[in-house]
């Protein structure tokens, strides 16, 4: 066998272990959310549900029956969707400042905002526990609403300031001396061009908020606000002696639902190389 | 169209370099101007200043008998074509050519004559619905032309456009 062969075999193995590695749990819980609860708590069930009894699509009707869920489900949509639009206008103003602007103490203002990006989240779940409480704004939206973006901020900041510094300034002034106003000027010319830019940080923004289970279990306490992953940890059923398993992957698949739409969704979005044939070729 | 005069105009980067220094120019109405001058010599910098995007150090920038140093570039009403073209990437020709109009809010057929009528003249027809970055560069330079004319500015600056 030559190298180039033998380089091309490598290749495919390390791609087959490595979607093994990630599909595999993936294709588990899917499986195991079609499982009858005999199934799963009767001895070792095989990897496909109607090795033990499948149950259909009865765990999702379930789940998607129960109350507490759907709320959840209502919750995290609310909160994950605020959060990003919120994260996401703020931080194209303030970056769109950083990376045109300069003033005094705009490096503190960037190093600072890495810092709290990475501070650790559990750090900060007992002050704000207490903080919450004390303002009322405990096991409500907007408690959740607020660390999720103070957490996302910096990162959007940071992720929107390389796309605008690489949109041309020339952009700007051809546009102004076309007679439009600095606004106008930021709203039809720049933000279209750092829409892929404005994507990823909404993505990112809405990953974090979605997927965030510290914050949703300590800063809620009813189903007023709680999110799908703390609600999921709740979900224990009529027995509970027997976590009820294969509702909890139904549950799990549910809630992985719209993440991956929005992922599908916003990839087309997200077209490299925008500028181009903007100045002489 | 319009006069513009330009009296002892100065300006000086902020590295103090002066990049125009004490220039004096008067443009009749319909009058035409060719700047002619090695690279770097400041050309580009004084079309900036006509047109506001640079402040102007010192010296008065007067146009049609008023002084306008402190205008921003949309309350100037002049056309420019830049040296680089600067063509908005997103938008067709049709709708690059079709952004003065538009910011101005004109009617929508009063654009459409328009622009057909400087695609004609620029002979940009068949590449209306096209993007500026599958363009050669001589086309461009006509769409940026083209965004240029299909106003009624005061005067039309181009900057190297050979
Ligand atoms: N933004 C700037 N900052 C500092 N110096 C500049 C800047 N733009 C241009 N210059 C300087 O001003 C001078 C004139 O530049 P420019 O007007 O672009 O020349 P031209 O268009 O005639 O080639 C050059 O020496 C250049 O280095
Ligand atoms: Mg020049």
């Amino acid at each position: 066998m030559n190298k180039n062969a033998l380089t091309r075999v490598g290749t495919l193995v390390g791609f087959v272990l490595i979607l093994l590695w990630c599909l595999l749990p993936v294709a588990w819980i899917i499986s195991l959310s079609f499982k009858s609860q005999e199934a799963v708590t009767n001895g070792s069930p095989g990897f496909f549900p109607q090795s033990g009894g499948g149950a259909g699509w009865q765990n999702y009707v379930d789940v998607l029956q129960d109350e507490q869920f759907r709320r959840a489900i209502l919750n995290s949509i609310g909160i994950s969707l605020t959060a990003t639009i919120l994260s996401v206008a703020l931080a194209t103003l303030t970056a769109y400042a950083v990376a045109r602007l300069e003033f005094q103490g705009k490096k503190f203002v960037l190093t600072t905002a890495l810092v709290i990006a990475m501070f650790p989240v559990v750090s900060l779940v007992g002050p704000l526990f207490d903080m919450w409480r004390t303002f009322g704004i405990y096991d409500t939206w907007i408690g959740l609403i607020i660390p999720y973006m103070s957490f996302t901020l910096p990162l959007a900041i940071w992720t929107l300031s390389a796309f605008f510094r690489e949109i041309p300034w020339e952009m700007e002034q051809a546009a102004q001396v076309d007679g439009a106003t600095s606004w106008q000027a930021f709203r039809k010319v720049i933000v279209p061009l750092a829409a892929p830019g404005v994507f990823t940080a909404a993505i990112l923004t809405f990953f974090f908020a979605w997927n965030d289970f510290v914050f949703g279990i300590s800063l809620t306490s009813t189903e007023r606000a709680r999110p799908i992953p703390a609600a999921l940890s709740f979900f224990v059923g009529a027995d509970p002696f027997n976590r009820p398993a294969s509702l909890l992957a139904a549950g799990a698949v549910v809630a992985t639902v719209p993440v991956i739409l929005l992922v599908l969704f916003f990839q087309r979005k997200i077209v490299a190389g925008l500028t181009a044939g903007a100045v002489k070729g | 169209m319009a006069t513009i005069e330009m009296k002892n105009i100065v300006k000086k980067y902020g590295d103090g370099f002066p990049a125009v220094n004490d220039v004096s120019i008067d443009v009749a109405d319909g009058e035409f101007l060719i700047l002619v001058g090695p690279s770097g010599c400041g050309k580009s910098t004084l079309l900036r200043m006509i047109v506001g995007l640079e402040d102007i150090t010192s010296g008065d920038m007067v146009i049609d008998g008023e002084r306008v140093n402190d205008l921003a570039p949309r309350d100037r009403n002049l056309a420019m074509v830049f040296q680089n073209y600067a063509l908005y990437p997103h938008l067709t020709v049709y709708e690059n050519i079709a952004f003065p109009l538009r910011l101005k809010k004109r009617p929508e057929k009063e654009i459409d004559e328009k622009v057909r009528q400087a695609s004609r003249t620029l002979d940009l027809d068949e590449h209306l619905e096209r993007k500026p970055g599958n363009l050669s560069g001589g086309q461009r330079q006509r769409v940026a032309m083209g965004r240029a004319i299909v106003r009624d500015a005061k005067a039309f600056l181009f900057d190297e456009p050979l």
